[in-house]
């Protein structure tokens, strides 16, 4: 049973309430978005990952060591994940000290974050808006009252001897995120996992090894910038029957968190971390064995290969007739293998007890029904909606899309929809709009942004640009080839004021307007062409080799510098040789 | 007061420390006596201007060695923090600034606040200032050092705090007034937390008028602590004490209620006379005396010891030797199963502090292990609960922290305070205390009558009321949450009782 918080309440709790000058949501999420640099990569679809030479992507060959879990095999595996992420707040969860992940060591730090004796915890409230907006998105109940718990432990990037947690009373409970092939289960699989519970938390310090110089012996440099930042700790019920479901299970919460803009930073900057619980039993036998924890796991690929493997490991324990002890692991990327930290018997007792000056939080409705309301829309409702009429993008284009840029591409992308399909000019039907600007945005201007290493945030080609662009294209103006081109001058000349009309009639790239006048001019040049080649004429006349006609289609076009379309010369050939 | 010139009165105090301190040891730290004589100087010119700052503008004081001040060294008697010099000023040490007070010095105590007669610190035991000349006694814990500084006129007034009696007992032992507001009207900011639930700042003075004064410039609520009383419950206690003012000018009839289950067999025969005579004087004056049952106190002891303890294991756990504390560079004997970096901590922490320190930290951390959680820690805040429901069914007058409203309270059995010894006898001899240090937790007995309140978070009072020919002795005055000002007045009552008996 949790025990009840001091009785000596000498104060009222905080009770937060909307609206309040404090809650700014877009002020909390611009802050940070400014700093998050530029974009890596590396991690991302093809259609950014440009290979800068062009060699074949080798085959990933990822050993499919659990490939049966939880299958054919006779053993039923439960897996459960402890999710940290940093909260999208600009100042630290009990300190006025700002957030911050790159200022110099040790100068984002305020007395109580650096443990200074007399100095007392004061909650920021606004840390909690972000909480609360991840909360809503995982479907969790709002608990009106939470409390504030010290969890022990010595270490020297934990400055106070404790972490200020919410163990007893979460602030969050009782939430869901459901897999499915959106998340690429098979069509047919539709998972629920249950979140047990969200609850704030305290970042601990770094701290940093430096090996032995001439001058100073190997030693350890803490810095306490994060010390005290703001996480959420999103811990599901042990309900994931896979390593392939907990590695899709994390990347939706990522999404997720990302997307209700409760979290900035994935895993691949250390803005979520991630614990993983691992059992195996007997299928039909009741229970879920005992449980193996490893810990720190910081990628998606670490999360789903130390699974495989701990699955794999305790499979072997089992069948040699051995027990599975409860124990913590850690997991060694390079080796592909977890290795014991500690066991159950070495397990550090946390000794959690409610904090005995911090009052309860009292969550009022009102700021939660704001927060549902104001929430951003979520990955699935993108994706959808991305995938549906008008726009129609397949499930893989609209994956990347919402995946890159922490969905700035989608607003770029629907931004050009929207330009473009106000316009009277633009044919409707001839070729599917919305997914011509999905190419367009992701694979054309996607691929010559990543070759030229232009991060997102630096793309200077605007929506406008692009919808100019896309105009001429839908209405002949541009060929294919040559809105390439004058693409690839946009993406070089990286300045938002140079106009597509202006490149089309510099460079000449217009295609011949297919007026009567230009037609005649055509068909002049098409004769000449065709009297160059008397017999190749005679081969499509006679019906030997019509295909041959594509020669003289090719030749016109070669003739024209390719401005003229490839069916306005198709046209002309034709009617030549049909005459 | 003040009706000494200030200048002669503050240099007088640092006289007399320098005489009387090498004995008395109740300082660890004297304010140089050039910023002392300019703080006064500039205090006279207010006074005789008549632009005082405040009642208090030009009085010394003494502080505890756990409240933070700026660029004084601040120890809590450790070597843990026996380098630690606070870059602020903790909030009633400003307050006391800010109205003009000078602060002349810091005062000795047990190691973080952890005994009761000021001898677990590691700048030796205080000596109570009625020592005879043939043996010394103790001068009573944990602000022994506070308390001898007043109880010798060394200042005018003291800060100490009050975990279980630590403020209380002392000024018994010393034969002053010492004052225990209830928790959370003080502010803690800058108190180097021991039992965070418990710890409040206290009031050392010789008379208790100058304890109000003290207190009222003490008393307001500070942001930046977050157990701090805000001012919407400031303002219900204020309203509470202006209803229960009596209507015309007549002398109050005061319920007074002397809990019967603090006549233990334990407290001594004089203690025991001073309690009844002091009773008896306040019945022929009139007011009711009734004998009061405050059942969960049998456990209120038990309990403040896992609670107390069991946060003091949380709130020290920042003495690491990472940034206090001695910082050890090599682990010693490479203990098995355990890594190196949690080594050198425990070596830092078995240097760093005391015995009783260590002793109480471990006891404290056992309470919140896992398997006795629920038998220890959980059981005592359900205690606590209990005797703060205890006292609430005795007063007559509501807690104005209760949320629901308040039963009636029966006049016929409720009562205005309660009235009852500080601890079972007089100081001790300091060779009676050491002797005893490895009696372990039995010495935690003396804590009887002054962890009850502490528990409940209520205010509470010593008044020396045996103060000649003997070692002195105090009573004790306890009263609802936030009744000071009455607590104040029948505290006032009872040492007037005592000037009329001389």
């Amino acid at each position: 049973m949790p025990p009840s918080t001091s009785i000596l309440r000498a104060h009222r709790p905080f009770v937060v309430r909307y609206p309040g000058q404090w809650v700014c949501p877009s002020c909390l999420t611009q802050s940070r978005r400014l700093h998050t640099g530029t974009i890596e990569t590396s991690h991302l679809q093809p259609a950014t990952a440009p290979p800068p030479t062009k060699q074949p992507r080798p085959a990933k060959s990822t050993p499919k060591v659990g490939g049966r879990e939880g299958t054919d095999s006779k053993w039923e595996v439960t897996v459960g994940l402890e999710i940290h992420a940093q909260l999208n707040a600009p100042r630290k969860l009990f300190s006025y000290a700002a957030t911050s992940f790159n200022a110099p060591p040790n100068t984002r730090v305020a007395p109580f974050d650096a443990s200074i004796p007399g100095i007392q915890p004061k909650l920021n409230i606004p840390t909690i808006v972000p909480a609360i907006r991840a909360a809503v998105a995982f479907d969790c109940r709002i608990n009106r009252r939470s409390t504030f718990d010290r969890k022990h432990y010595f270490y020297k990037d934990q400055p106070n001897g404790y972490q200020i947690t919410q163990f007893y009373h979460p602030f969050a409970s009782d939430g869901k995120i459901v897999l499915n092939e959106l998340d690429g289960l098979d069509p047919s699989e539709v998972v629920e996992i249950g979140i047990k519970q969200v609850q704030m938390e305290q970042d601990t310090a770094k701290s940093i090894f430096q090996p032995s110089t001439e001058d100073t012996p190997a030693r350890t440099l803490v810095d306490l910038n994060r010390a005290g930042s703001a996480l959420v700790e999103i811990i599901t019920t042990p309900s994931l029957k896979s390593s392939k479901h907990a590695a899709a299970c994390l990347k939706k919460i990522q999404s997720i968190l990302k997307a209700s803009t409760a979290a900035i930073d994935g895993m691949e900057k250390g803005g979520v971390r991630c614990d993983v619980n691992v059992s195996i039993q007997e299928k039909g036998l009741p229970g879920l064995g005992r449980r193996v924890e490893i810990k720190n796991l910081n990628s998606v690929k670490a999360v789903q290969e130390s699974i495989e493997a701990e699955i794999k490991r305790q499979i072997g324990v089992r069948e040699s007739g051995g027990e599975i002890e409860g124990e913590t692991r850690g997991w060694d990327a390079v080796r592909g293998e977890s290795r014991k930290l500690r066991s159950k018997e070495g397990e550090v007792d946390y000794r959690y007890k409610p904090d005995a000056e911090l009052p309860p939080l009292i969550i009022d409705e009102s700021l939660v029904s704001h927060i549902k309301s104001t929430l951003p829309p979520l990955p699935d409702q993108i994706l959808l909606e991305l995938m549906n009429e008008p726009f129609a993008l397949t499930l893989k284009d609209a994956r990347t899309m919402v995946d890159l840029d922490d969905g700035a591409r989608v607003h770029y992308y629907k931004a050009i929809y929207e330009d473009l399909s106000a316009r009277q000019d633009v044919k409707q039907g001839s070729k599917h709009l919305g997914k011509l600007i999905g190419n367009w945005t992701l694979h054309e201007l996607g691929g010559r942004l990543a070759s030229s290493f232009i991060g997102w945030l630096d793309n200077q080609v605007t929506a406008a640009q692009m919808a100019d662009l896309l105009s001429n294209l839908q209405n002949g103006t541009l060929t294919a080839g040559n809105a390439k081109r004058v693409l690839d001058h946009l993406v070089t000349f990286n300045d938002p004021t140079v106009r597509v009309s202006g490149l089309i009639e510099e460079y000449d790239l217009a295609t011949r307007s297919l007026s009567e006048e230009d037609d005649e001019g055509l068909v002049r040049i098409a004769e000449s062409i065709i009297s160059q080649y008397p017999e190749k004429a005679e081969q499509v006349r006679s019906g030997k080799k019509p295909n041959l006609k594509n020669f003289f289609i090719g030749g016109l076009m070669k003739a024209t510098g390719g401005k003229v379309d490839v069916q306005a010369c198709k046209k002309v050939i034709e009617k030549m040789f049909s005459a | 007061m003040a009706a000494k010139p200030i200048v002669l009165e503050a240099v007088n105090c640092l006289r007399k420390i320098h005489q009387r301190n090498r004995v008395l040891n109740a300082f660890v730290h004297v304010s140089p006596e050039q910023a002392v004589t300019e703080q006064a100087v500039a205090a006279s010119q207010r006074q005789n201007s008549g632009t005082p700052l405040s009642p208090l503008d030009g009085s010394a004081f003494a502080i505890k060695d756990n409240i933070c001040t700026k660029d004084m060294v601040t120890s809590c008697s450790s070597s843990m923090l026996s380098d630690f010099s606070p870059e602020y000023d903790s909030t009633v040490v400003a307050k006391l600034k800010s109205a003009g007070a000078i602060i002349i010095g810091k005062t000795n105590m047990d190691e973080y606040g952890m005994g009761s007669h000021s001898t677990t610190g590691f700048h030796g035991p205080v000596k109570n200032p009625y020592s005879p000349r043939l043996s010394v006694y103790s001068a009573g814990g944990s602000s022994g050092g506070s308390a001898a500084a007043v109880a010798a006129n060394l200042c005018f007034g003291a800060l100490g705090s009050d975990t279980g009696g630590s403020v209380r007992l002392p000024a018994s032992y010393c034969g002053i007034v010492g004052f225990k507001p209830s928790y959370g009207l003080l502010s803690r900011r800058g108190l180097v937390a021991y039992a965070n639930s418990l710890d409040t700042i206290g009031i050392f003075t010789r008379d208790v008028r100058s304890a109000q004064l003290v207190f009222d410039c003490l008393n307001e609520h500070d942001p930046a602590d977050p157990s701090s009383l805000n001012d919407h419950s400031r303002s219900k206690i204020k309203n509470q004490a202006i209803g229960s003012q009596p209507s015309t000018n007549q002398s109050r009839q005061w319920n007074i209620g002397v809990p019967i289950d603090y006549n233990v067999a334990e407290v001594s025969s004089p203690l025991k006379d001073a309690w009844i005579s002091t009773l008896a004087t306040l019945r022929d004056l009139g007011h009711h005396i009734k004998p009061v049952n405050v059942p969960s106190t049998r456990h209120a002891v038990s309990s403040y010891y896992i609670i107390a303890l069991a946060e003091a294991s949380s709130n020290l756990a920042k003495y690491d030797g990472v940034q206090f504390g001695p910082h050890a560079t090599a682990a010693p004997k490479s203990a098995n199963d355990i890594s190196p970096s949690l080594q050198l901590i425990a070596a830092a922490r078995e240097k760093g502090f005391g015995k009783e320190v260590r002793r109480r930290i471990l006891l404290g951390n056992y309470s919140l292990t896992s398997e006795a959680m629920e038998n220890y820690f959980i059981h005592a805040q359900r205690i606590r609960r209990l005797i703060k429901e205890d006292f609430d069914s005795l007063f007559s007058s509501p807690s104005p922290l209760n949320i629901q409203p308040e039963r009636p309270s029966d006049s016929r059995d409720s009562v205005d305070f309660l009235i009852s010894p500080v601890s079972i006898s007089s100081a001790p001899s300091l060779e009676e205390v050491l002797k005893a240090d490895g009696a372990g937790v039995d010495s935690y007995i003396n804590d009887v009558f002054t962890v009850p309140a502490s528990m409940a978070g209520l205010p509470a009072i010593s008044i020396p009321v045996h103060g000649y020919e003997d070692l002195p002795i105090g009573l004790q005055v306890t009263a609802q949450y936030g009744d000071e000002s009455r607590l104040l007045e029948v505290a006032q009552l009872i040492e007037n009782l005592l000037e009329t008996d001389d």
